[in-house]
């Protein structure tokens, strides 16, 4: 009996200190999530996540766009494809990749017209070896597919976004899990004038999915404007009949938008807050 | 001042606003595409693409490929054709202002066969039917020409002949030989970038036959003449022969 008493008394102490020992923590989250991303169609995208889980270096193409449940083609016409918009040293370079059943994204050479009717040929770099920054937005373009679904795969990110914004055309996004009010996260640095000024202040455009944009120019209150405006300045706004109007939809999560800098320089989007 | 403000923000939503320094497009054909004779184009064809500026057409081009209207048209690149007689997909980045928007986008395919079947002759025909808007500078489009997937474009038919160089010289028939079953004809006056063809008859008031088409003077088949560069051909006719006449023709020329 005595024994039977002893055993169990030791089994339970086992038990209370295993339930105190705390458990290791992994040192990263890793996971995937979808995208709308219509057959048929050409779609902004960006990526929520940061590094790969594969190399535990930057993100690269291959890794963090799946290739599952897309398109592939061995000619490139028939396939997927990504296209980005990116700089190559100085200038504005587009790079295309297509899904090729055997290697997955591969890289298309692309043909640049320059003047005097001469042009040069630029090799993008692999899907494996072309980092993906946080933010950056980039095309899809889906053939017919009853798919519409993109899957974009990755580390989940505790750090804040960084993105770099040139004067002129930008494709970027906010690296958000979630859809978002564009009105909720930072945009210091952001460029307006004179109240609604849609041929000086900065604009954004998000694709409606049918090959339309709505657009949102970054109010800021002229000097001596009613009060009426305060609601608006700092704001994105559509321009409207009836005058400046807050956006009434969110930004679906891994959509990426166009963003036309006209403020004076560059500047670099934190939406996160610094 | 609501009004004022609405009526001036509609104003000035109406004025696009500056654009990317580059634009990229993109080409390609869903095929099959097909020559005049129906047959389907060749792996390694040519395709062109062609800027037509607002308010014009494209005018075609001469037997050597150049274009015939070099105000209104530019060819921009070529692409070739892949498996399927289609064009393959080809991506090409430019500056926005060196194509601006208004114009137009064409996609032309070729007939560069030459008499042994193969391609990269003359141009004898062409087929220019796909056409995309050229984007303005402001575009934010993710621009294409041509579509991929079946049935997204007409397919393209090569049956638009093409043009002579101006200024051809008319040809002449310096030799002719019969073989039995075969004649050998040599004329001078030849030219690179022209296209030849032999007519025969037996009757030289009924009707005129052709009986070779693509004839091309080229630096393996010319020969050295009595006076000057000769370029021989062979067309066959019947064994049982017992009178025939030939001549040499520049078809399409504007003289």
């Amino acid at each position: 009996m005595k024994k039977v008493l002893i055993i169990t008394a030791a089994f339970a102490v086992a038990v209370l200190a295993r339930a105190a020992i705390q458990p290791i923590e992994g040192t990263n989250v890793v996971g995937f999530t979808d995208i709308a991303a219509p057959s048929g169609a050409n779609t902004i995208i960006t990526v929520p996540f940061e590094a790969c889980m594969s190399n535990g270096g930057a993100g690269m193409l291959s890794d963090m766009v799946a290739t599952y449940s897309l398109t592939a083609n061995a000619d490139a016409a028939l396939a997927d494809q990504l296209i980005v918009l990116t700089t190559n040293g100085a200038e504005q370079v587009y790079y295309y990749y297509y899904n090729h059943p055997a290697t997955g994204w591969t890289a298309i050479n692309t043909e640049v017209i320059v003047t005097n009717g001469q042009s040069r040929v630029i090799t993008p770099p692999a899907a494996n070896a072309f980092e993906i920054a946080r933010g950056l937005g980039f095309w899809i373009k889906r053939v017919a597919s009853a798919d519409s679904t993109v899957y974009v795969q990755g580390q989940v990110t505790s750090s804040k976004q960084a993105t770099l914004i040139a004067t002129g055309l930008n494709l970027v996004g906010y690296g958000s899990l979630q859809s978002f009010d564009i009105n909720a996260i930072a945009w210091t640095g952001a460029f307006g004038t004179n109240n609604l000024s849609s041929l000086y202040s900065d604009r954004i455009m998000v694709g409606k999915g049918d090959g339309t944009y709505t657009t949102y120019y970054y109010f800021v209150k002229r000097a001596g404007a009613p009060s009426y405006y305060d609601q608006f300045t700092n704001k994105w706004v559509l321009s409207t009949a009836s005058g400046p109007a807050l956006p009434t939809r969110n930004v679906p999560a891994g959509q990426g938008f166009w963003y036309h800098r006209r403020g004076p320089g560059p500047f670099t989007f934190r939406p996160d807050g610094e | 001042m609501k009004q004022m403000f609405s009526i001036v923000t509609g104003l000035l939503l109406a004025v696009s606003l500056l654009g990317s320094d580059q634009l990229t497009l993109s080409m390609s054909t869903p095929g099959p595409d097909t020559y005049a004779d129906g047959t389907p184009v060749l792996t390694g064809e040519t395709y062109l693409l062609v800027y037509v500026k607002a308010g014009s057409a494209f005018h075609g081009l001469y037997t050597d490929g150049s274009l015939v209207d070099t105000v209104n048209n530019q060819i921009v690149t070529k692409a070739y054709a892949v498996e399927g007689s289609k064009c393959g997909f080809k991506a090409i980045q430019y500056p926005a202002d060196s194509f601006p928007g208004g114009g137009s986008w064409t996609i032309v395919v070729l007939d560069t066969r030459m008499s042994d079947g193969t391609v990269g002759g003359l141009v004898a025909g062409l087929g220019a039917s796909v056409t995309a808007d050229a984007a303005s500078a402001l575009s934010t489009s993710l621009n294409a020409v041509g579509g991929s997937e079946a049935g997204s474009t007409p397919a393209l038919t090569a049956e638009t002949p093409t043009y002579a160089l101006s200024n051809v010289a008319a040809p002449e028939i310096t030799a002719v030989r019969q073989n039995g079953g075969s004649v050998d004809v040599r004329f001078k006056k030849c030219q690179a970038g022209v296209l030849y063809e032999v007519l025969s008859t037996t009757d030289l008031a009924g009707q005129w036959q052709t009986v070779a088409t693509r004839v091309q003077a080229t630096a393996k088949n010319i020969v050295q003449g009595a006076d000057g560069v000769e370029l021989p051909t062979t067309v066959q006719v019947p064994v049982t022969d017992k009178v025939r006449f030939f001549k040499v023709i520049v078809p399409n020329a504007a003289q």
